[in-house]
C-alpha cells in the first residue's frame, strides 16, 4: 500500500481544473521515485518546488483562456468593489502600504546589484582582496599587494590582463592659475580593457600609457576647463605636471569606480624613485594598490587564490604578524557584497541587504495574511452568493477562480496606489544622509520595462496566494448551511496560526514605537546637552594647503574677527585622524585620537586645561615632542590625576613615525567625533603640516561684511578655489536634522507597521462579530447588556493583544538597550518610554476591536434571528 | 503558414521519437538528453498542451496507476497537421543551410 498523497498534490489537484490531473499524477509520479531514490528531504522540497511554481502559471493560463467566464468574473469583482468601497479601500490601502516598501527595497537591491553591469567583459573581472591580521585586529580589504598581480599575470595561463589601481586626491592647476579638487586613481593602460568608459575626447590606446598622463572626467572638464579644449592642456599638482589626454563621457550606467580624474600607473616609479623603500617593490603591504584580473576562458577561481596565497606567503618575512589572506571578488559581488576597508566607491554590505530584504518579506506576508483574513470574514456576507452559484451548478474550482480574480484586482489596484506611493517615498529616500552623501540615488525610470514587469509579476503572484486559501475555504461550504447562516466554525480561519500572527504583528508595533520614542528622547537630548566646547559665531573655513600663516594673518587683521586658529580638522565633525599611544607599563598601544592644534585652540573653543599648560608658540620641543591629553584620554591610558598626568612619557606611534612624546597638559573633555555624543580620549599635537582649517570667532552682529571681506581676501590667496566656510552651530544643526530625518523615516516605517498590525486585528474582530451574531442575540433577548457583550466579543483579542505586550516589552527594552549603548552620552531607558511605546498601540487595539463589537452589541436581535 | 519556434519544434520531434511513449515526463527527459541541461516539468507540459490546443498533436489518455496516485497518464501525438508544420521547418532548414560549411564560409570569425 502506497503512503497518503502530501498535502500540496491535493492542493494542486483541487485548484487546477480536471485537464490538468494527468500532469499532477506525473508529478506525484516522479515525487514517489524520488522518495525512494533520494529521501523524503530531497523529494518534498521538489514536491513543493514544482507546484508551486506550476500553479500559479496554470491557474492564470487558465483564466485568461476562458474569456467569458473571466469578463464575468471581473464584473462580480467590481460590483464587490462597489458595493463594500470602504471595506476594498481598506484592503488595498493596507496592501499598497507595505507594497510600496517592499518595491522601494526591491528597486535599491536591484540598483545595486546592476551596478557595473555596463562593462561587456564584466562577467570575466576579478578583485583581488585581502586578509590580515594585525595585533589591533582583523581587516578585509579591497586592497591588495602591488606586486602580486603582475607576478599571477606572467604565471599563469588563467589571468588574461591586469589592471592596477592607487587612490589618489588633491588640487589641480592649470597654467593660469584656475584650480579644482578632485579624487582620482592612478591606473595602467588596460583600465580601459577593463572598464567600458567612454572617451568624449582623446585616445583609449594611448591616453594613459606614458607617465604624467591624466584623463579626467567631464564634470571635471567643465569645472577646470570651462572655456577652452582641455586636451593637451598641462596640469599641475604637487606631484608634478600631467598633460591632459582624455576626457571621459558620463559613465553610461552605475559603477563602484568613482573618480574625477585618472593618472597614468607608469608615472608612480618616478614618483617613488627618491623614497628608500619603494611602495611599488612591496609583497608585504595590502593596503595601497587595488589588483583587477580579467580570467581567460576556463580559468578557476580557487586555482589563481591558491597561487596568489602561496606567493603571498612565499614572499612574506616579518614575523610580527600572518602573511596576508588573498581571495578573488567577482566585479559583479562588489557593490552589493563584503564591507571592506580601502573601498573605492560606497557598497552596500550584503547583510545590510539581507536584513532589508527580509523586512520587505516580513511586511508583505502580514499584510497577505490580513488580506486573506480580512476576505475571509467579508466572505461570510457573500454566502447567499455562493450557495446560490453552486446550487445553479458553479463547479467549485469556479468559485475558486472567481475569489481569486478578486485577489488579483485588489492587488493590481494596490499595485498603482503602491507605485504612486513609491514616486513620492524614492526623493524621500535619496534626501536621506547616506544616499545624499555617497552620491548614490535610487533611479527608477518610469519605464524600465523589465521592472515594471517585475512589478506586475509580483503583485500577480501576491493576488494569487492571498485569494487562494480564502476561497478553497469559502468555496467547500455546502448550499444548504450557506442559506442557514454562518456555519463556518471559528476554527475556519485558523491558518498557520492567527493568533501567533497577532500577537507577531503587535509585538512588531510595540517595538517600531518604543523604538522611535527612544531615538526621538535621544535625539532631543543630544541637542540640549553640553558639547564640551563653545560654537557660538564660529566659523571654519577649509585650507587649500598647508601654508596658513599669512592668510591666518591678514584674516586677523578684519575688523569684526576676534580669534583665528588652525587645526587639522574642526571638532565634532566626525573627521579626525588617530594615534597609537602607549605607555611603559602597557603591553600593548592603544588607539586616541588625535587634533594637530595651535596654541589658539583652548581659548578659541573655551576648553578649560585642567592641568600643565598650553603650548606656546616659542618652545621648538612643543612642536615634536608634546601632547596635551583629554580628561577622558587621560582615564582611559591610566595615567592617575590630570595633574599626576603632566610630564609623564608616553611612546606615540603615527604609524608613519615614531616617537617620545611628553604630557605637558590636561584639558576638559569636548565631542569630538561627530554630534553622536560622547567625550572620546583625544590627544593634542601642534603639528602645522597638518593642518587643515581655520577658526574663526567672530565679534557679536551682523556676519555678512566680514564674511565678504574674507571671501575676498581668500580670492587673493588662492585663486579659482571656491571658498569653503561653515558656521560650527549650521553644522551642528545640519547633523541634527539629519538625524531627524532619520527619524521621520523611522516613524514612517513604525506607522505602516502599526497600521497592518490593526487590520489584521480588524479582520479577526469582524470575523467573530460575524459568526457570533446570533450569540449574540439570543444573548441580547435573554437580557444581556451592550457592555457585556463588548467585553465578552473583545476578550479574546483583548489577552492576543495583552501577550503582545508581554513579549514585546522586554524585547524592546533589550533592542533599545543596544541601540543606546551605541551612544557614550544616552538617556535613561526607563519603564516610561516602554509605555510611552505601548499605550498608542493598546489604544490603537481597543478602537479597531471597539468599532466592530460595538456595532455588534447594537444590533436588534429581531434582525438576525428571523430567519431560525 | 507560421514557422514553429524551436522549442516547439524540438518538442514535436521528441514526440514523434518517442512513438507510443511520449507524455511529458518521457518528454521531459528526452529533452533534458537532447539539450543537455535540465529542463523543468512546466517547461515541457505548457508548450506541449499549448501545441495539443493548436491541433498538432492529439491526446490519448493511458490507465491510470497506483503509484500516480489514481491519474491517468496522458500521451501525445503528432497530428497530420503537426507533421505538416515539422516538415515545413525541415525545407526551410535545409534551403537555409545548404553549402553551408565552417571551412568554405567566407571569413573566419576569430573569437
Amino acid at each position: 500500500m502506497i503512503s497518503g498523497t502530501p498535502f500540496i498534490i491535493r492542493f494542486a489537484e483541487r485548484v487546477l481544473s480536471e485537464d490538468h490531473h494527468c500532469l499532477i499524477g506525473d508529478i506525484e509520479w516522479s515525487y514517489r521515485s524520488m522518495l525512494e531514490e533520494r529521501g523524503s528531504l530531497a523529494a518534498g522540497s521538489w514536491l513543493w518546488y514544482s507546484i508551486l511554481t506550476l500553479v500559479p502559471r496554470l491557474f492564470l493560463r487558465d483564466l485568461i483562456w476562458q474569456h467569458t467566464m473571466l469578463k464575468n468574473y471581473l464584473l462580480v469583482a467590481i460590483r464587490q468593489f462597489r458595493k463594500f468601497k470602504a471595506f476594498s479601500l481598506i484592503n488595498v490601502f493596507g496592501l499598497a502600504l507595505s507594497m510600496s516598501v517592499c518595491l522601494l527595497i526591491l528597486t535599491l537591491v536591484s540598483d545595486f546589484r546592476s551596478d557595473d553591469g555596463f562593462h561587456e567583459n564584466a562577467d570575466k573581472i576579478v578583485r583581488i582582496i585581502s586578509k590580515v591580521s594585525e595585533y589591533w585586529g582583523k581587516f578585509e580589504m579591497a586592497t591588495s599587494a602591488v606586486m602580486l598581480g603582475p607576478e599571477l599575470l606572467r604565471e599563469m595561463d588563467d589571468v588574461e590582463d591586469l589592471v592596477q589601481l592607487r587612490k589618489t586626491s588633491g588640487k589641480l592647476t592649470r597654467d593660469d592659475g584656475r584650480m579644482a579638487q578632485m579624487s582620482g586613481l592612478y591606473a595602467q593602460d588596460t583600465f580601459f580593457k577593463f572598464f567600458d568608459f567612454e572617451f568624449a575626447l582623446g585616445n583609449p590606446e594611448t591616453a594613459l600609457s606614458n607617465p604624467f598622463q591624466m584623463v579626467i572626467s567631464e564634470e571635471l572638464a567643465q569645472r577646470l576647463f570651462p572655456d577652452r579644449d582641455p586636451i593637451g592642456e598641462l596640469v599641475d599638482r604637487e606631484t608634478g605636471t600631467y598633460e591632459v589626454t582624455g576626457v571621459l563621457s558620463d559613465t553610461p550606467g552605475r559603477t563602484h569606480l568613482e573618480f574625477d580624474a585618472l593618472f597614468s600607473f607608469a608615472t608612480l616609479p618616478s614618483l617613488f624613485a627618491s623614497q628608500e623603500v619603494n611602495p611599488l617593490d612591496s609583497w608585504e603591504v595590502n593596503t595601497r594598490f587595488y589588483n583587477y584580473l580579467m580570467l581567460a576562458d576556463g580559468a578557476s577561481l580557487s586555482r589563481i587564490r591558491e597561487v596568489a596565497n602561496r606567493m603571498g606567503a612565499e614572499h612574506h618575512t616579518s614575523t610580527e604578524n600572518e602573511p596576508a589572506q588573498y581571495a578573488l571578488q567577482p566585479l559583479a559581488a562588489i557593490s552589493l557584497g563584503k564591507d571592506l576597508s580601502n573601498e573605492i566607491g560606497d557598497v552596500l554590505p550584503s547583510l545590510v541587504a539581507w536584513i532589508m530584504s527580509a523586512f520587505a518579506f516580513l511586511l508583505i506576508g502580514t499584510a497577505a495574511f490580513n488580506y486573506i483574513n480580512l476576505t475571509v470574514s467579508r466572505a461570510l456576507k457573500r454566502r447567499e452568493e455562493i450557495g446560490v452559484r453552486k446550487v445553479v451548478g458553479a463547479h467549485r474550482r469556479q468559485l475558486v477562480q472567481q475569489f481569486v480574480t478578486e485577489a488579483i484586482v485588489t492587488s493590481l489596484l494596490s499595485l498603482g496606489l503602491a507605485w504612486i506611493l513609491l514616486q513620492w517615498m524614492i526623493p524621500q529616500f535619496n534626501s536621506l544622509g547616506p544616499f545624499a552623501e555617497s552620491g548614490k540615488q535610487i533611479t527608477m525610470s518610469s519605464f524600465d520595462p523589465i521592472l515594471i514587469f517585475k512589478f506586475l509579476a509580483f503583485s500577480l503572484l501576491l493576488g494569487i496566494i492571498a485569494g487562494i486559501l480564502p476561497a478553497l475555504k469559502i468555496s467547500r461550504q455546502s448550499p444548504v448551511a450557506a442559506f442557514k447562516g454562518p456555519a463556518i466554525s471559528q476554527n475556519g480561519v485558523r491558518f498557520f496560526g492567527r493568533k501567533a500572527i497577532v500577537v507577531f504583528q503587535f509585538g512588531l508595533s510595540m517595538i517600531a514605537i518604543v523604538t522611535v520614542a527612544v531615538v526621538y528622547q535621544q535625539s532631543g537630548f543630544l541637542m540640549a546637552s553640553d558639547i564640551g566646547f563653545d560654537s557660538e559665531q564660529l566659523l571654519h573655513v577649509r585650507l587649500s594647503d598647508t601654508e596658513h600663516e599669512n592668510f591666518a594673518n591678514q584674516v586677523r587683521r578684519v575688523p569684526g574677527i576676534v580669534k583665528v586658529g588652525a587645526l587639522s580638522a574642526p571638532p565634532s565633525t566626525g573627521s579626525n585622524t588617530s594615534v597609537d599611544i602607549k605607555t611603559p607599563e602597557m603591553e600593548n598601544p592603544m588607539m586616541v585620537g588625535r587634533y594637530a592644534v595651535d596654541e589658539n585652540f583652548l581659548d578659541q573653543y573655551n576648553i578649560e586645561l585642567l592641568a600643565g599648560r598650553n603650548f606656546s608658540p616659542g618652545r621648538e620641543a612643543d612642536q615634536f615632542e608634546s601632547v596635551i591629553l583629554t580628561e577622558a584620554a587621560v582615564v582611559a591610558l591610566g595615567l592617575g590625576t590630570p595633574v599626576e598626568a603632566v610630564g609623564q612619557i608616553l611612546e606615540y606611534d603615527t604609524y608613519s613615525y615614531e616617537l617620545d612624546v611628553a604630557v605637558i597638559g590636561v584639558v576638559s573633555d569636548f565631542y569630538s567625533r561627530g554630534y553622536d555624543g560622547g567625550y572620546y580620549p583625544e590627544s593634542l599635537a601642534m603639528r602645522p603640516e597638518m593642518y587643515s582649517a581655520l577658526s574663526i570667532r567672530l565679534a557679536a552682529g551682523n556676519p555678512q561684511p566680514v564674511l565678504a571681506e574674507l571671501e575676498a581676501l581668500w580670492a587673493q590667496h588662492a585663486p579659482g578655489l571656491p571658498f569653503n566656510y561653515e558656521f560650527m552651530d549650521d553644522t551642528i544643526e545640519a547633523r541634527l536634522s539629519h538625524m531627524q530625518d532619520n527619524i521621520a523615516l523611522l516613524g514612517t516605517f513604525a506607522f505602516m507597521i502599526v497600521i497592518i498590525a490593526c487590520l489584521g486585528l480588524l479582520g479577526m474582530a469582524m470575523f467573530t462579530v460575524e459568526t457570533r451574531l446570533k450569540e449574540v442575540g439570543i444573548r441580547k433577548t435573554l437580557g444581556a447588556d451592550a457592555w457585556t457583550i463588548v467585553g465578552l466579543l473583545s476578550r479574546e483579542y483583548l489577552v492576543l493583544v495583552g501577550v503582545a505586550v508581554i513579549i514585546a516589552g522586554p524585547l524592546a527594552f533589550i533592542l533599545n538597550s543596544l541601540i543606546l549603548s551605541g551612544f557614550a552620552n544616552r538617556i535613561e531607558l526607563g519603564l516610561g518610554t516602554i509605555l510611552l511605546g505601548v499605550i498608542p498601540v493598546l489604544m490603537l487595539a481597543l478602537v479597531t476591536i471597539g468599532s466592530q463589537t460595538l456595532k455588534a452589541a447594537s444590533t436588534n436581535p429581531i434582525d438576525v434571528m428571523r430567519t431560525e | 503558414m507560421k514557422l514553429l519556434t524551436r522549442t516547439e519544434e524540438l518538442l514535436l520531434l521528441t514526440v514523434w521519437k518517442l512513438r507510443d511513449d511520449a507524455y511529458s515526463l518521457s518528454v521531459q527527459d528526452a529533452m533534458s538528453d537532447l539539450l543537455d541541461k535540465s529542463v523543468s516539468i512546466g517547461a515541457v507540459y505548457i508548450p506541449l498542451e499549448r501545441l495539443a490546443k493548436q491541433g498538432l498533436l492529439k491526446t490519448r489518455e493511458g490507465e491510470p496507476t497506483e503509484k500516480r496516485g489514481g491519474r491517468r497518464k496522458r500521451f501525445y501525438e503528432l497530428t497530420a497537421k503537426g507533421q505538416a508544420a515539422l516538415a515545413a521547418v525541415d525545407a526551410v532548414q535545409r534551403k537555409a543551410w545548404e553549402g553551408w560549411s565552417l571551412q568554405n564560409s567566407p571569413t573566419l570569425i576569430k573569437s
